[in-house]
């Protein structure tokens, strides 16, 4: 599967692919077992990926879209029977659409995680970053070490730095206020900032 | 009937323009966006979700002689009000009757991390028009930026279909969940912004007002400090020599900080000597990750909005030359 797919497929995944280009990739997909079946590896790869995040809801989901698609869940073939997404199903036209307008209603995010068959993850191609060692800490791991001041110091001087960007956070940077505090000067008062403005007429005194 | 043939031409340059304006590509609406962050009168309510949780802010921005004007108020907790005038910004809290003068350059306050209009001219990303939608009570284009690999995070932006003004923003990880989120809940946008709600809404007489001292120094470097194993559409754009405040009884140090971009997310790396009880690992600061480790005998940190792969891999394969 090339890039432009995988692209697709994963801005289909999340929400993120324009309704009309929707239409035409479940077209595709109804129209070529082939791709089909390197989706729903695909999709399984992402799923691991994913710790097969479970989405509440799914199950409702699912039946919805079988409902509005008047099909029996399929079995791939070749394949460890599964209670098929209809993503990976032969469909008429007059189905494609019932699924997109579906996906409409629901949110195509809520798509993220078919039943598709299990394919050892060996067994794939899968195109890996030459970096790839380095995991994804879990939520443990990142909220057991508080930041230290320096830390904060270094998160301020990235905001700094990184105006050109485009990369700015006010509301953060006042967290530090606290802890900056020792390092503050006292200053005489803005005398325009004293009293509230009242003044309707426009410019800013 | 002449009259109604100039109306039907206008109505028809008008629905025009719409059009033009709907099948614009990504990159358009982001230069357009870029110019109506800088240039549109608004006022409005903002909910800004970040880490599980959500917090209200009332704003309201107006350019008065070529000067943005703009107070941010939080509506929540210790009621903190952000009030700026070109380029400073005044942070009131009323909890602490204090004022914090602080200088400010030209970009929003409120959006933290918008990709720029030559955002689109980045490899590591594909940009897209996905769909019209409703944000604010107003009709709006969504865009989507999605990175290529997982060492960086998706934007989702809505843009007012007329003003190309952001209504809102997401950053995305790469399950899709939203790291941060920044969506107007209502907004009028007009150029009769009155005065009044540009200023505090307290009274600062009994306020302590402070600014930063400046110890704080920076200059532009060279270093020998280089990272073996950027992740691709990374490259080195700044290094700086600065001095950092100290603890308590202790000297100022000496800090190198280079920083990586793809052209839309940043990462800082410090470079520091090793102080006890310094961070090591992982660790959450605000919508930043950040990654510190002991390299060839310094304290190496990495922070920025990417994902924790992305700081880890950087802090990891930072390497000093031996001469």
């Amino acid at each position: 599967m090339n890039d432009a797919l995988k692209m697709q497929i994963s801005a289909f995944v999340d929400g993120e692919l324009a309704d009309n280009e929707a239409e035409f990739l479940l077209r595709r997909l109804s129209q070529d077992a082939g791709m089909r079946q390197q989706v729903a590896q695909y999709l399984e790869i992402g799923r691991m990926a994913r710790r097969d995040r479970d989405i509440p809801g799914m199950d409702g989901l699912r039946g919805r879209i079988n409902e509005a698609l008047g099909e029996e869940p399929l079995v791939v073939e070749g394949k460890p029977e599964v209670v098929g997404s209809k993503l990976m199903t032969p469909a008429s036209g007059l189905a494609v659409a019932a699924a997109v307008a579906v996906v409409a209603l629901i949110g195509l995010s809520q798509l993220s995680t078919p039943d598709v068959p299990v394919v050892p993850i060996a067994d794939l191609p899968v195109a890996i970053d030459t970096g790839g060692s380095y995991t994804e800490p879990t939520p443990d791991q990142v909220l057991a070490n508080q930041p230290t001041e320096r830390l904060l110091e270094y998160r301020r001087r990235h905001d700094d730095t990184s105006y050109s960007l485009g990369s700015n956070d006010i509301i953060s940077r006042m967290v530090t206020f606290e802890l900056r505090e020792g390092e503050l000067v006292e200053i005489e008062p803005d005398p325009h900032f004293v009293e509230p403005q009242t003044d309707d007429d426009g410019a800013f005194e | 009937m002449k009259k109604a043939a100039l109306t039907s031409i206008a109505i028809a340059a008008l629905f025009s323009t719409a059009a033009s304006f709907a099948q614009s590509s990504p990159n358009e609406w982001l230069e357009r966006m870029s110019v109506a962050v800088s240039s549109t009168n608004y006022e409005g309510t903002v909910i800004r979700r970040q880490n599980g949780e959500s917090e209200a802010l009332k704003v309201a921005h107006k350019i008065v002689d070529g000067v943005v004007n703009e107070r941010l108020a939080s509506q929540e907790g210790n009621g903190l009000e952000i009030i700026r005038i070109g380029d400073e910004v005044h942070c009131i809290l009323p909890d602490r009757k204090s004022v914090l003068v602080e200088p400010w350059n030209n970009q929003s306050t409120l959006f933290s991390a918008l990709p720029q209009g030559n955002a689109p001219n980045t490899p590591q990303y594909n940009m897209s028009v996905v769909r019209e939608d409703r944000v604010a009570g107003r009709a709006a284009v969504m865009i989507a930026v999605r990175p290529h690999d997982e060492y960086r995070y998706g934007h989702r932006i809505w843009l007012d279909k007329e003003s190309a003004f952001p209504l809102m923003t997401s950053l995305v990880n790469l399950e899709g969940q939203v790291i941060e989120e920044v969506k107007f809940a209502d907004i009028t946008i007009d150029d009769n912004i009155s005065s009044s709600a540009l200023g505090p809404s307290i009274n600062l007489d009994s306020f302590t007002w402070y600014r930063e001292s400046d110890r704080f120094r920076a200059i532009e470097v060279e270093t020998d400090w280089q990272c073996d194993d950027l992740p691709a559409g990374f490259n080195p754009i700044s290094t700086q020599t600065e001095l950092m405040p100290a603890d308590e009884g202790e000297e100022e140090t000496s800090t190198t900080h280079i920083v990586y971009s793809d052209g839309i997310a940043s990462v800082s790396v410090f470079i520091a000597s090793r102080v006890v009880g310094d961070n090591q690992g992982w660790t959450l600061v605000g919508t930043s990750n950040s990654f510190s480790a002991n390299v060839d005998g310094f304290h190496v940190t990495a922070v920025g909005e990417v994902p924790n792969i992305t700081v880890q891999r950087i802090v990891s394969s930072m390497r000093r030359p031996v001469p």
